[in-house]
């Protein structure tokens, strides 16, 4: 055997080290190797001041998760407007601004997201938070499988909306009228509403409202009486004049019922609900899976994890009302100011 | 000087060597070798291998116990919670309950409703966390597994089977017997359990960065799993090999066998390890990609495979280099008995001895020559003093040089040739040549002494130069008395002779003439080869001395019509320091010599120049018949003519180059001869212009004498 043939045993053998080599790298899992992603694009779309938790939530379970804003990701956010016609401007535009998911809270959001992304971008992920009904409304063909480039997590008010009135009803044995100005009667559950409140000894005054203003003028000019209740229907138009509301209520000294805690912490006398804080940090949740690659259609939608009941005390000595102590031991939160 | 090269390998020898490296055996024993080098390789990287895969095996079966474990717990830590509540109420009237199961679900959010039911089997309320329950919606547990049971009260709780909500979301029915404080069975509380708390549980486990812990119920449908969507979607992993052995009733899987291997529907091969939990019939299982869990056993594989490739070669590697050189031993070993062989059988005699003047060879034949014997002087040094007190070595010392036998001095560096004469063991005359062995660094490894008995030799040229020295002295005598003779009658001091008897005497005193100068070239001869040609040096001027060759042969070049031209020196030379008579024999003999073997006509041009700052040299150059080829190298032996001059018939004894040859060396020059057929002959000859480079003393034997 001469040189020649032993340089070539040296580089056989070599390529076979090298080629083993090469196997070994490509069986290594992928946490060895470095990341060099891009910063994920993440849209959002708030619904100021009601469902702002849901916008806390989402953030802070990204942050907690160690997604840093700025290098891992960039959040644009902007506010719904002030009529459908501009909320759908903005939304437009920011998603055609080349962001990778779009996050909607509140159901006058949503379904302009579906309509912009189907048209326009139908691949873009849209997570959404606080949408009751989302398969009643048309959002998702099922709760398993959206079937489209959407999924989120609903509080189901559709169903809660009812359970509220009857805990409401049992905290004020009083109360023999409920007025229920609604914008959307699938979030808000009208159809069982209507057929509960007899059974619960009310009488559902029920009332359609186009927008904000809307509200105002139907509370504005709304007669009230003792026996009377507001309850707060669970849809984007009422979350934007929940302020109005509750200051409505204070003056009229009428109970209020919100649908979640922020309601009550500004000022309604109780409310009984999806923590929408928790929604966020789900909505969270399904926006990592996306991230990570799984396709919207391939998440269902989630129901909202944790209810709870708070009661505002404040509100109900302005009001002239009295709690239970029942009540009171079977709150999650009670509100004193 | 000789010089180590290439060591000769000799193919067609046979030795022991051979013959094992061609034997099967040898054959046989270096695949054996390899086999087992293999065998033993490939049995460590398996141990090492399995041995990794084992604690993998345990390290998830580890995790997978600890989940369980945490599910077991939780769930009994829920049972503790509810059961306590039955217990602290158990002898309230069941309608008072509602309150205190409100309070208990806002604590335990895990809880989606609460039921009592009567002892008949009726549900008295229903709490839900979510709807509102009418009077309609109670219904009846008549027969209900959990509530017959529990009424039969043989167990102190029921667990449920798992379902799923309308979202779902899986859920299992705790039921608790309701009790009166003396045991009376009052009714049961029911729970419905939603298990998405277990879905925390599960992501709180880590599993690699790319595994997971998940719990399937005793259908094989999803449970738990830290991505809420797949149990959301209703995912059912009975088609999995080991989520099926776990269902059918296996205590655990610990992933070393073929259940524990799958592809999940992301085409990623993943290890899967799993635990019964028996009270509830879930299963709880960890799985990680095959890639991430067996990363250590994979690098020990792939770095054993590398080394046992490497090894393989470099074992292939090593027997080349060990059958090339056992074949090169056999080669030096062969070689070194070829030599042996030659020295021994050489008829010269060899000592060799190394730089430290250590005596590594004495031949046979310097056994023979200087009356010693190998095995008593190898090793002994040059130096031994032992050596020159014993007359035994007095032969071979005779032939070392005092150099040779004194440490510190210098050794010969280049070949020297003498003559050594001993006498003992016996009156000897030997050639004895030095010469340095030169390695390959370029320095003397060792140094030879040829020895070569020339004493009959010696002998011969001694008779010889006594025959022709008394020889020539014995005719010279004779032939100058009839020179004499002959002058005086053809000088007419004894008559006047006709012109004929005058040419014919001429002619006889010519022939006389020839022989005078042939004896006393004969004299000379035999002068030089005994060392008494008598040199007497001193300063001459080399001009003059050419000059007066050339003038007394000037009659002689007239006769012929050859034209002598002498050329000066251009450089002025200064007196030279010579033996005048020896130097114009030289001359002389040179000049003539161009003469007669040039044809009438020629020319002859003698040219002086100095030759560096050292020497002198003289060229007597002629356009002559010239010299052949094939006679230049014994031109300056004796008795040498060429065959082109004997053919001619031009007289001549062929001694005069070699006499010259021994005068010029004997004044330290150097003489050569360049010459060409029918073009003519060019004589050089150098002679130094230091007196210091003239040789003290004459060669002993005169070059070409032999």
């Amino acid at each position: 055997m001469g040189y020649r043939s032993l340089i070539i045993g040296f580089v056989g053998a070599a390529l076979i080290a090298a080629g083993i080599f090469w196997w070994w790298r490509a069986e290594a899992p992928e946490a060895d190797r470095a990341a060099t992603d891009q910063p994920i694009r993440i849209g959002v779309v708030r619904n100021p001041p009601a469902l702002d938790p849901a916008w806390d939530g989402f953030r802070n379970r990204l942050k907690e998760d160690g997604y840093v804003e700025g290098k891992d990701i960039i959040f644009t956010v902007i506010e719904v407007g002030k009529d459908q016609a501009e909320t759908k401007v903005k939304m437009r535009e920011l998603i055609l601004s080349g962001i990778d998911i779009l996050y909607t809270m509140g159901n006058s959001a949503t379904p302009l997201a579906k309509e912009i992304t189907q048209r326009d971008r139908p691949d873009l992920p849209v997570i959404f938070g606080v949408v009751s009904d989302p398969v009643g409304l048309g959002l998702v063909a099922s709760l398993r499988d959206s079937e489209n480039n959407l999924t989120g997590v609903t509080p189901g008010n559709q169903t809660v909306t009812a359970k509220r009135l009857e805990i409401f009803r049992e905290m004020i044995p009083s109360l023999r009228r409920m007025i229920f100005a609604y914008n959307n009667p699938l979030s808000g559950g009208l159809d069982k509403l209507r057929e509960l409140a007899p059974t619960l000894g009310v009488t559902l005054i029920d009332h359609e409202v186009k927008d904000g203003a809307a509200v105002e003028e139907y509370f504005n000019s709304f007669e009230f009486r003792p026996g009377d209740g507001i309850l707060r229907s669970p849809d984007s138009v009422n979350a934007g004049k929940i302020n109005f509301l509750v200051s409505l209520a204070k003056e009229k000294k009428v109970p209020l019922a919100g649908t979640n805690g922020y309601d009550v912490e500004v000022g309604a006398l109780m409310s009984y609900g999806a923590d929408y804080e928790q929604v966020g940090v789900q909505a969270a949740r399904l926006a990592e899976r996306v991230m990570a690659g799984a396709k919207p259609r391939t998440l269902p939608v989630e129901l909202a994890e944790k209810y709870e009941l708070v009661i505002n005390t404040a509100t109900a000595r302005v009001i002239g009302v009295e709690i239970g102590r029942e009540h009171l031991e079977r709150a999650d939160r009670v509100i004193n100011q | 000087m000789i010089s180590r090269t290439t060591p000769y390998i000799l193919r067609q020898a046979r030795s022991h060597f051979q013959v094992w490296i061609s034997s099967r055996l040898f054959w046989i024993a270096i695949v054996s070798a390899f086999f087992v080098l293999t065998g033993v390789s490939s049995f460590f990287i398996y141990t090492a291998v399995t041995t990794v895969e084992r604690d993998v095996s345990i390290l998830h079966l580890a995790i997978t116990q600890r989940a369980a474990s945490r599910i077991t717990s939780a769930l009994s830590e829920v049972r503790r919670i509810a059961g306590h509540m039955v217990k602290e109420h158990g002898f309230i009237a069941p309608s008072e309950y509602e309150h205190h199961v409100a309070l208990f679900m806002k604590d335990n959010p895990e809880f989606s409703h609460f039921s009592l039911i009567s002892t008949d089997g009726k549900e008295v309320f229903r709490i839900d966390r979510l709807a509102i329950v009418r009077a309609e919606d109670l219904t009846n547990y008549r027969g209900n597994e959990g509530f017959e049971t529990l009424k039969r009260g043989s167990i102190p709780f029921y667990v449920g089977p798992v379902s799923f909500s309308d979202q779902g979301e899986p859920e299992v029915v705790l039921s608790f017997p309701v009790k009166s404080l003396q045991g009376e069975f009052l009714g049961v509380l029911m729970g419905n359990l939603n298990l998405k708390f277990m879905w925390n549980l599960m992501g709180e486990i880590t599993v690699g960065s790319r595994g997971k812990v998940y719990v399937v119920d005793d259908k094989g449908n999803l449970i738990a799993d830290p991505d809420s969507s797949l149990v959301l979607r209703g995912e059912n992993y009975l088609h999995r090999p080991a989520v099926l052995a776990l269902v059918r009733g296996e205590a655990r899987v610990d992933g070393l066998g073929p259940e524990g291997t799958y592809v999940n529907d992301a085409g990623v091969t993943m290890f899967g390890t799993g635990v019964r939990i028996p009270s509830l019939g879930w299963s709880v299982l960890t799985e990680e990609p095959v890639a991430d869990a067996f990363i250590g056993s994979r690098r020990i594989l792939a770095a054993g495979i590398v080394l046992l490739v490497l090894s393989a070669f470099l074992f292939f590697f090593f027997i080349i280099l060990l059958r090339q050189l056992l074949q090169l031993t056999k080669s030096l070993e062969y070689e070194r008995v070829h030599s042996e062989a030659i020295v021994s059988n050489l008829t010269d005699g060899i000592i060799e001895y190394g730089p430290s003047r250590r005596v590594l060879l004495v031949n046979p034949e310097a056994e023979r020559l200087l009356g010693v014997d190998q095995s008593v002087l190898k090793g002994r040094s040059l130096a031994d003093p032992s050596l020159a007190r014993s007359p035994t070595y007095a032969g071979f010392l005779a032939v070392i040089s005092d150099a040779e036998t004194s440490p510190g001095a210098a050794l010969a560096e280049k070949k020297v040739t003498t003559e050594i004469a001993i006498d003992k063991p016996r009156d000897l005359v030997l050639q004895v040549t030095t010469v340095p062995v030169i390695g390959f660094g370029g320095k003397a490894e060792s140094y030879l002494k040829i020895m070569r008995d020339v004493t009959r030799e010696k002998f011969l040229n001694k008779v010889k130069s006594e025959f022709i020295n008394i020889a020539a002295h014995q005719l010279r005598t004779p032939l100058s008395g009839l020179k004499w003779t002959m002058r005086i009658m053809l000088d007419g001091d004894v008559g006047e002779m006709s012109a004929e008897q005058k040419r014919l005497l001429a002619r006889g005193y010519e022939a006389n003439e020839r022989m005078i100068r042939l004896v006393n070239d004969l004299l000379d001869v035999a002068r030089i080869e005994e060392g008494r040609f008598g040199y007497e040096f001193a300063k001459h001027d080399l001009g003059k001395i050419i000059q007066s060759s050339a003038d007394d042969l000037a009659l002689t070049a007239q006769e012929r019509r050859i034209t002598v031209t002498i050329h000066p020196s251009r450089a002025t030379l200064a007196e030279l320091t010579l033996d005048e008579k020896k130097m114009k024999l030289v001359l002389e003999n040179i000049i003539e010599n161009a003469i007669h073997y040039t044809l009438p006509g020629g020319r002859i041009d003698i040219t002086v120049s100095p030759l560096g700052e050292k020497y002198v040299e003289i060229q007597i150059k002629d356009t002559g018949i010239g010299i052949p080829k094939n006679h230049l190298p014994r031109l300056f032996t004796k008795f040498a003519r060429a065959d082109n001059v004997v053919r001619l018939g031009i007289e001549g004894s062929g001694l005069g180059l070699f006499i010259a040859r021994n005068v010029v060396h004997r004044h330290g020059g150097e003489i050569w001869v360049e010459s060409e057929e029918h073009r003519g002959t060019t004589v050089h000859f150098t002679l130094p212009r230091q007196e210091a480079l003239i040789p003290k003393v004459g060669p002993e034997n005169p070059v070409g004498a032999l």
